[in-house]
């Protein structure tokens, strides 16, 4: 049965994306099955980081969840973009980049349940080791069932005033939807900080596991998205915490 | 006769009887004008005028000299030698109360001229230590990544700059002055408050002064950081006005004999609180090492010197407090707010149907 791991934050511009694009890739490296679901219907843009054009997107996971398709339909394997090789296998989900499907779907919604059962039948037919949900930022219909459905959530937080008191509400939402397993990530943390430090101090304050700091990186910047970083940067420091991350979700 | 007839002009009067005599008196008095007879035992008027003309110290004050007829010939020499004016004898009363006066005035001018050249002087000096030595000092001690280098430098520029034998950093901390840095030369010392090696081992240095105790309230340094004020003391003239216990008391312990000392307050501006006392003690000439006070151009440096440490000192300070702020990351949750944000989000029958349908999935997973 595949573990099926959210990845959350309560603000945007966290790094969701690009730690779950590392998080995927490095599991694919340990030989697994990997599927990535872009569920920010608002602003999605995991897609980037694969390689995969909107050109060659037929259908998304808006077509889906408008019964256009089936969620095997809206699957790509980008497991030979990643640009290095790798045993295991990537397949991502995107969501539509058309500005028309986007504001039709936020203005009608859609069946939540439906998501559900898609990514169920995606697991089972792909035969997924994991699923990897990028979330859109903060709790909503939405992020709440991805939350719920999750087996592990990884919570993103920056070391930021912004978002101390909003990560304190979503680890109590999570609790109280008894998500079997709760890690906090402190994403793009400066170079003053002690890192040993950092950790400790939230993990007391949120009374949660914290599974990597990661400091801030000029180089991540630089690539700007243009690709999964841990595959172009097979030996950086970064790529090592994003290694270390990806073996802590494994290690249940 | 001339003697009496200048005193009942109004003019005090020194005799000399020979051009040596006028030497002498001219050096221990102050002397404003010098009628020269020419003819003198010991030494005559000629040589006078040119030994007056030599010294560094009398060269400025004027000279008449008294010619009779016969003497008229060597009186452009006399001239050429430097001699202010002559005046024939036998002496015609208007004629010598009309060069007096002239060759007075004339001195007075000289005088101003001189005083005028020597302030510009001393303002480029100032000007110069500033910029060629008291700014750069700043502007490195600016640069200082570390607390007791800053501290080291500045008392190490501070002697320097006006070669003094010996010096003391204190900094206020809770009312209390506490020696951080002591350097002596002579002595060969220098000295940084460590756990096994406090100032006190130096001898006669007490290492702190509480700024609050009485009896220590007319002490030079408590009184440049508790009033901001900068003191210069000649210690062989024993001033009543300060408690110079401890500098006596130091000197005792330690066979050593301080003639001059000076407290300057640490404060990088004057809206600024007092964070420390500078003192420097024994001056020193740079030419040849001899004792000397504290000029008022050398204190003058000393006081832009410390604000520009105590500026450094204040900006490393506020800089390691904020990276230690920053290191500590600091984080607040309001709690009651954190209840209700998730009260309003749990309490929703979408949330509790949420809940429900995921412990069904997980039941029938596991």
């Amino acid at each position: 049965m595949a573990d099926i791991v959210s990845i959350h934050s309560f603000r945007g511009g966290t790094g969701k994306s690009n730690t779950t694009a590392n998080i995927a890739a490095m599991l694919a490296a340990s030989g697994h099955r990997v599927g990535v679901i872009d569920t920010d219907i608002q602003s999605p843009g995991i897609h980037v980081l694969f390689a995969l054009d909107p050109s060659e997107v037929t259908y998304s996971l808006n077509d889906f969840l408008w019964e256009r398709c089936s969620i095997r339909d809206a699957a790509y394997d980008v497991t030979g973009r990643l640009g290095q090789p790798v045993s295991g296998e990537v397949h991502l989900i995107p969501s539509s980049l058309r500005t028309g499907e986007i504001t039709r779907i936020l203005r009608d919604g859609y069946d939540v349940s439906l998501l559900n059962d898609g990514l169920q039948t995606l697991i089972s037919e792909l035969s997924l080791d994991y699923l990897l949900i990028d979330t859109h930022p903060g709790l909503n219909e939405e992020t709440l069932l991805s939350i719920a459905i999750s087996d592990t959530l990884v919570l993103l937080m920056r070391p930021d005033h912004q978002d101390y008191q909003g990560t304190s509400v979503t680890v109590e939402v999570a609790r109280s939807l008894e998500v079997p397993r709760l890690l906090l990530v402190v994403n793009n943390t400066p170079a003053a900080f002690d890192v040993a430090e950092v950790e400790a101090r939230v993990s007391q304050t949120y009374q949660c596991e914290v599974a990597a700091v990661i400091q801030h990186c000029e180089e991540l910047m630089t690539l700007a998205s243009a690709g999964v970083f841990s595959m172009r940067y097979p030996g950086h420091m970064l790529t090592e915490t994003y290694r270390r991350l990806a073996a802590r979700i494994e290690n249940r | 006769m001339l003697s009496r007839r200048l005193q009942r002009d109004g003019y005090r009067v020194v005799v000399a009887h020979h051009g040596k005599q006028a030497l002498e008196i001219a050096a221990a008095k102050e002397i404003d004008l010098v009628l020269l007879d020419v003819m003198m035992p010991v030494m005559d008027g000629y040589e006078t005028l040119a030994r007056f003309k030599a010294s560094e110290e009398l060269r400025h004050i004027p000279i008449i000299m008294l010619t009779s007829l016969d003497e008229q010939g060597s009186l452009a020499t006399c001239i050429e030698a430097g001699a202010e004016d002559h005046l024939p004898k036998p002496f015609d009363p208007v004629l010598l109360r009309a060069r007096l006066s002239g060759s007075l005035e004339r001195k007075r001018s000289r005088d101003r001229e001189r005083e005028y050249l020597a302030q510009i002087v001393a303002e480029k000096r100032r000007a110069d230590d500033l910029i060629h030595g008291v700014i750069p000092i700043g502007v490195a001690l600016a640069g200082e990544r570390n607390e007791a280098r800053i501290l080291a430098r500045t008392l190490i520029e501070a002697r320097r700059f006006c070669g003094a034998d010996g010096g003391m950093l204190q900094l206020l901390e809770n009312d209390e002055l506490i020696v951080v840095q002591m350097q002596c030369e002579s002595m060969q010392q220098s000295v940084s408050p460590t756990a096994t090696r406090p100032p006190s081992a130096s001898g006669g240095v007490p290492q702190r002064v509480n700024l609050k105790d009485e009896g220590k309230s007319r002490r030079p340094e408590v009184m440049a950081a508790s009033q901001g004020l900068t003191i210069n003391i000649d210690v062989v003239s024993d001033p009543a006005d300060y408690d110079l216990s401890a500098v006596r008391a130091f000197d005792q312990s330690n066979a050593y004999r301080t003639r001059s000392i000076v407290f300057v307050p640490l404060r990088a501006s004057a809206e600024s609180d007092v964070s420390g006392v500078l003192q420097l003690w024994n001056a020193t000439r740079p030419t040849d090492g001899a004792a000397i006070p504290f000029t008022t151009t050398s204190v003058e440096m000393l006081q832009s010197l410390s604000s520009l440490a105590a500026a450094a000192l204040q900006a490393y300070r506020r800089e390691r407090e904020l990276r230690h702020r920053i290191r500590r990351l600091e984080i607040k949750i309001d709690e009651r707010e954190r209840g209700t944000e998730v009260a309003q989000i749990t309490e929703t029958d979408y949330f509790k149907r949420l809940r429900k349908q995921a412990r069904e999935l997980r039941k029938r997973s596991s």
